[in-house]
């Protein structure tokens, strides 16, 4: 039904991409629930109900809003855990990607390749946390410094 | 009050499991019923049977005997490795947080510098430059661990530096030393036990994932993960000797992840 060993089509692709999807989906999950219960409890929206507000309104306009930027925030950290994950998936899956590059190099005691791979990494990381950062002033127009 | 009675409960009962778990670890080598390193060729890949609970993999050897002597590395490993990480945490944390000025500074750099790396990249590069060792792969995963502690440490030692009791326990001429193992460290403590117990799972797969890739323990030491390893080229032979150490992970990491939420549950209910 899936191919076990990934090549670049759709369902080649599909169980590393599930593999390493999944476990983080339901992290994510977690803590999306807890900040939106967190949100939910505040003043505003007993107000907004009390008004006769419709729910969803209050969900998808002012709690869900009020949210996105921890939302974005715990979303663009865990990108860090995924790249260390991907080294195992594509071991697993025998994926052509990065990870069985940085393990093949390790077995050719190749250390210039390692310390690529690291730099190339941490620099991905650290522009993905600058973007984060970044992307709270568009969120939030209150916020004149980052 | 019965919500809180409810999280005392799963508190006391997730703590047990737990030191059960370790209490395991540590004396599961005198349960075994096989020697988990000894092959044998007559019964390679046989299914699970009276002598064999869960089989044997290709090299004949007995899973669940390599499971529990798996469960020494992997379990009581990932337990040392928290506990360790936790120490350098608190100790550079509280002193950053009480000397201040440039000490506090250099500290944190140091540490901002390793939160900049995604902690399993550093760890697969440091384990793999080290060279293939469970103790390599414990101080790769702790180069990047410990900075969590550190700041957790260093925030609620600044909160504490001015409460009045410690002004009270300098008036009493207690030294630097004395007043932040007595009157910082107590109180320090809870919020890094909280941090630790959410770490465990985590640091459990770590492990188990470096020892995967062949960066952790070494062949023929038995580690979760580096079974799986062994064995998954002959999952359709014998799936057990790769389901087994598999279940056994996904096992003990609900077991530590529900642990952590319980402790924090509890800690956080004392401190309101």
């Amino acid at each position: 039904m899936f191919k076990v060993i990934a090549d670049d089509s759709f369902s080649g692709m599909l169980l590393p991409a599930l593999s390493l999807a999944l476990p983080l989906a339901g992290r994510l999950t977690r803590q999306f629930t807890a900040e939106l219960i967190n949100e939910g409890r505040k003043d505003y929206v007993t107000g907004m109900r009390a008004r006769g507000v419709k729910e969803h309104i209050i969900l998808f306009k002012n709690v869900f809003r009020n949210t996105l930027g921890q939302l974005i925030t715990y979303t663009a950290l865990s990108i860090g855990a995924l790249m260390g994950g991907s080294v195992v998936v594509e071991s697993m899956f025998g994926v052509n990607g990065i990870g069985k590059l940085v393990m093949d190099s390790i077995t050719a005691r190749d250390y210039p390749m390692v310390q690529g791979f690291v730099l190339y990494m941490t620099v991905f990381y650290v522009v993905i946390n600058l973007i984060t950062d970044i992307s709270y002033c568009f969120l939030d127009k209150r916020r004149t410094e980052l | 009050m019965r919500k809180e009675r409810m999280a005392e409960i799963r508190f006391r009962v997730t703590l047990g499991i737990v030191i059960l778990l370790v209490l395991f670890s540590i004396l599961a080598p005198l349960f075994m019923p096989h020697d988990p390193n000894a092959t044998n060729a007559l019964f390679k890949n046989s299914p699970p049977s009276p002598s064999f609970l869960l089989g044997t993999d290709r090299y004949g050897r007995c899973v669940l005997s390599r499971i529990m002597a798996g469960a020494a590395t992997s379990v009581f490993s990932s337990v040392l490795l928290v506990i360790a990480s936790m120490l350098v945490g608190m100790v550079s944390g509280m002193v950053a947080g009480w000397a201040g000025g440039i000490t506090d500074r250099i500290l944190m750099r140091i540490c901002d510098l390793f939160l900049s790396f995604p902690q399993m990249v550093l760890a697969i590069a440091v384990s793999g430059l080290l060279g293939g060792s469970l103790i390599n792969a414990c101080i790769a995963m702790g180069v990047t661990g410990w900075t969590v502690y550190a700041r957790v440490a260093r925030a609620h030692t600044i909160a504490l530096k001015n409460e009045p009791f410690i002004a009270a326990a300098k008036e009493n001429g207690g030294s630097g030393l004395h007043i932040l193992l007595v009157h910082i460290m107590p109180n320090v403590a809870g919020p890094l036990i909280v941090t630790a117990a959410t770490q465990l799972g985590s640091t459990l797969t770590g492990i188990a994932g470096l020892s995967f890739l062949g960066l952790g323990a070494v062949p023929p030491q038995a580690e979760w993960g580096s079974m799986i390893n062994e064995s998954r080229a002959y999952i359709t032979l014998s799936p057990w000797a790769v389901l087994s150490p598999a279940i056994a992970v996904f096992v003990t990491v609900v077991i530590f992840n529900y642990f952590g939420d319980a402790v924090r549950d509890r800690l956080s209910d004392e401190r309101t």
